[in-house]
């Protein structure tokens, strides 16, 4: 009697873990992580560049070519920037219908986050430093970052 | 009762290694089946023929936007700059890596830049140049 208990309950487990394998092998379960970058890193100035004092020279000679040049009312801008796009996905359902293109039992998460490393530097048109901001994105946490209400 | 190899009447040793095959053949599926899948290679590149060896020629104070033009070619780009005018020549290689496994897929995708630059005073004489070239450095890979 006890035997036969026993066996049932085998039968359940194995039931169930078929059940489980079924449904997770026929792609109703799946995530997918994605990466993306543009651009090399950017070099943190530190104290190599000083306000009025480092040239345009300096600073190419340093950095490389910057992503962009852009003219602002008598200043000059040069931008040094690396984008870095991360995704993580979660999906699950049931497809049914997603051969012949009907709707499928799907519920899916999906989190998507671009963060920027940018170097901005200011010149006067003598080609000297007169500003620069750095901001390193990609040192913020993926997730912190993505579900925080704040705008910064 | 009193019988050695069990109710099925197989050896306990046999019994074993029924057993143990069982294990193994499960464990062949459950790695055969997570590890099926497929992967997909691709790369981009937007192209603009500079050669790094002109860079050499440069001479600023006398290398005027003319010679520039005939040495790299027409720019991608022609920046108005507060004194002068900035020549900018770029290209691009993008490296992409799909893996499709059986819960989990992976995607990697990787641009990176050869960059020139050319500043030129209004005289269109040049007065300073950068550049980059990292477009080598785009690579296949995964996410992590």
């Amino acid at each position: 009697m006890q035997m036969r208990h026993h066996m049932d309950f085998r039968f359940k487990i194995i039931i169930l873990l078929g059940g489980i394998s079924i449904f997770l092998f026929v792609g109703c379960v799946s995530y997918q992580m994605v990466k993306s970058v543009e651009g090399s890193p950017v070099i943190s100035p530190g104290t190599t560049l000083v306000i009025g004092k480092t040239t345009l020279y300096d600073v190419l000679f340093r950095f490389g070519a910057p992503n962009q040049v852009i003219e602002m009312e008598g200043r000059n801008l040069i931008l040094y920037e690396r984008i870095l796009y991360r995704q993580n996905a979660l999906t699950i359902g049931i497809p049914v219908m997603g051969e012949i293109g009907g709707p499928n039992f799907d519920f899916s998460a999906r989190g998507g986050l671009t963060r920027y490393d940018t170097l901005a530097l200011f010149f006067t048109p003598d080609h000297i430093l007169c500003d620069m901001v750095c901001e390193r994105g990609s040192h913020r946490p993926y997730l912190k970052s993505l579900f925080s209400d704040k705008e910064k | 009762m009193g019988n050695d190899h069990g109710e099925a009447g197989i050896h306990p040793r046999l019994r074993r290694i029924i057993v143990e095959l069982s294990r193994v053949r499960f464990i062949i599926i459950i790695v055969t089946a997570l590890c099926c899948g497929c992967a997909a290679f691709g790369k981009n590149k937007e192209v603009q023929t500079f050669s790094a060896a002109s860079i050499d020629k440069l001479v600023p104070g006398q290398t005027t936007a003319a010679d520039v033009t005939q040495m790299f070619g027409a720019p991608l780009q022609v920046v108005k700059m507060s004194n002068g005018n900035a020549y900018v020549y770029k290209r691009s290689v993008a490296k992409g890596t799909v893996v499709w496994l059986l819960l989990i897929s992976f995607g990697n995708y990787e641009k990176q830049y050869d960059q020139l630059i050319f500043f030129f005073n209004d005289k269109d004489i040049l007065t300073h140049y950068g550049a980059s070239f990292n477009a080598d450095e785009a690579s296949y890979g995964f996410p992590f």
